[in-house]
């Protein structure tokens, strides 16, 4: 049985805006799955509709195998989540009391409840600061907080809608550890969506690209990054390459010149050995000085681009 | 084999209710407790324009002797309690909104009618603290001798059920449009003078004194100006149909209210707008 599964599911707004349009994938358990797009791509939308805090126009969502539209309750005892922004816990209660509130709202009391509470301010590291209020955190120790409170009942499944949001680089570094640890070590399944590319490619086992509410692409990431397979080399070189020297790179197929105000960069397929004899040779020619020389393969940032850009073209036509 | 009482399993689910109830409370009092300043400045102002009002009265009738006074002080603190579980409502509906905390009491498995139960019981709480200590305090000043009587509670508890229905009328608007506003407190203030609160609504003319008794809290306090001025009992006022009214009164308000709020959740769920503020 998957941890989540949806069937067709769409959602119109009142005044015809649809921002889900017969959206389905199944998140097998014990999974880190990443649900990227750009803004208004219908993320939020789906995340919601999950957990029912969205009713979904048409289609079904199942989690543990129960029906989020008929058994709301036993769906939510499952679910742990962290809406998108720093308003999810109440700034004006301290991080215990946070953790006691949003415990009781999953029916967690007594000892049972404190020792978890214990654990969580120590795993997050806010056991010297758990009697202040949370209006006097920082924005990540305020995520933690947010993240602990919907860890509090121990739920076998998370769903972060933009969990690093407007973090500093070591928050989100460590808040990436966290979640990282959660799925790995405490065999979580866990729904996270972003558009911070880099982050999803580090942590998602798998990744549903959608665009428009409509599904793009979903796969492992190994498997998104080989969606375009022609593996690039770039040839770095040192300053502004005359108008003669460019032309004469680019009439070799499938050459690219740019300059990035310092450093000119050539770019070529990595598989054509001659183009890229050839390229060298006019180089060394014109006596220019070779700096870098690198295979590259596409990021998910660049396949995420040109699958959402497809996208964009299509509708265009 | 050890035999399991089967009524163990229902304790269990009313232990663990009970534990989300005081959960509830407990959040709210906490709250509250943060907003300290501003409580006890609204009581005191209330404090005040009760006895601005009965120096008023006292001046334009010439003699407002004490059992006018208890019968204005009836109404007042009634409607006090009454008006604070109204916007209180309201006022934590759209805040929760504004602070984004609204969708994470819907997250709870927990049916969220229980959990506004919760917040009812807490409103209950503060509010009527806030009414006590006022209502200890106008005794106090005023040297009002209230025959205080077991059966007034009922008959203000009943009240109050009347209010909750009012009140979740207005808090499921509140759901949809964020942007009430002044309008919990806009109409809470204008029950004052629609529901008997400060006059009795037996001098008002005959179409007004129908609406008014339509309205929250009207019955209520009428019957319970009749206990402690009349000194009649809840016999009498079955017999003259007073509680009966009362009854119905409020249990049309209660259910119009849960219904009105389940049916506005409803659409702000299809809209996406719980969230919203």
């Amino acid at each position: 049985m998957s941890a989540i599964e949806i069937h067709k599911a769409s959602k119109i707004y009142s005044g015809g805006i649809e921002a889900v349009k017969d959206l389905s994938f199944t998140v097998r358990r014990g999974q880190i799955f990443g649900l990227l797009g750009p803004n208004w791509a219908g993320k939020t939308t789906t995340v919601k509709m999950i957990c029912g805090l969205v009713t979904p126009t048409q289609g079904q969502i199942r989690v543990n195998g129960f029906s989020i539209s008929r058994e709301r309750g036993q769906v939510l005892r499952s679910l742990g989540v962290v809406l998108e922004g720093a308003r999810n816990i109440y700034w004006r209660l301290s991080a215990r009391e946070n953790l006691r509130y949003f415990g009781a709202l999953k029916y967690q009391y007594g000892p049972r409840l404190e020792e978890r509470i214990d654990f969580l301010l120590a795993h997050f590291d806010l056991l010297k600061r758990q009697d202040d209020l949370v209006q006097e955190f920082s924005r990540g120790m305020q995520q933690k907080v947010a993240l602990a409170a919907a860890l509090v009942a121990d739920p076998e499944i998370l769903l972060l809608d933009e969990p690093t949001l407007g973090l500093d680089v070591e928050t989100s570094r460590l808040l990436r550890e966290q979640i990282r640890g959660l799925a790995k070590e405490q065999g979580k399944t866990i729904l996270l969506t972003t558009h911070q590319l880099p982050l999803a490619q580090e942590l998602c086992d798998r990744i549903a690209i959608i665009n428009h509410g409509e599904l793009v692409a979903l796969d492992s990431v190994d498997r998104l990054l080989r969606i375009f397979p022609e593996e690039r080399v770039d040839i770095e070189v040192r300053g502004r390459l005359d108008a003669h020297l460019r032309e004469a790179l680019l009439d070799s197929p499938a050459v690219s010149v740019d300059f990035d105000g310092e450093n000119s960069l050539v770019t070529l397929p990595s598989g054509d050995q001659e183009t890229l004899v050839h390229l060298i040779g006019i180089l060394h020619e014109g006596g220019v000085e070779l700096l870098r020389f690198n295979r590259r393969i596409p990021t998910l940032e660049e396949v995420f681009m040109r699958l959402v850009g497809q996208g964009e073209s299509r509708r265009e036509r | 084999m050890i035999k399991v009482c089967p009524c163990l399993p229902v304790l269990a689910r009313g232990y663990r209710t009970g534990q989300l109830l005081v959960g509830e409370i407990r959040r709210r009092v906490l709250l509250a407790w943060s907003y300290r300043a501003s409580w006890l400045t609204s009581l005191v102002l209330f404090y005040v324009g009760f006895l601005a009002l009965i120096f008023f009265f006292d001046q334009i009738a010439g003699g407002y002797g004490n059992t006018d006074q208890i019968m204005t002080a009836i109404g007042y603190l009634t409607w006090f309690c009454a008006s604070g579980i109204i916007v209180g409502i309201s006022d934590a509906i759209v805040e929760e909104a504004r602070n984004g905390t609204l969708e994470q009491i819907y997250l709870s498995p927990a049916p969220p009618a229980l959990i506004f139960f919760g917040w009812s019981l807490a409103e209950l709480l503060l509010s009527g603290l806030g009414t006590a200590v006022m209502g200890t305090a106008l005794i106090f000043t005023l040297q009002l001798g209230i025959p205080l009587k077991a059966s007034l509670l009922p008959l203000f508890l009943l009240t109050l059920v009347g209010v909750y229905g009012f009140a979740y009328l207005l808090g499921g608007l509140a759901l949809i449009f964020k942007q009430v506003g002044d309008l919990p407190g806009f109409i809470a203030n204008i029950l004052i003078f629609l529901t008997g609160a400060i006059v009795p609504v037996e001098g008002f003319p005959h179409p007004f004194r129908l609406v008014a008794y339509a309205l929250p809290t009207t019955q209520g306090i009428s019957l319970m100006r009749a206990v402690l001025l009349e000194g009649k009992d809840w016999p009498q006022l079955l017999a003259e149909g007073g509680l009966p009214g009362l009854l119905i009164n409020s249990a049309i308000y209660l259910a119009l209210g849960l219904l009105a709020f389940a049916w506005c959740e409803r659409i702000a769920k299809e809209r996406g707008s719980l969230g919203h503020y």
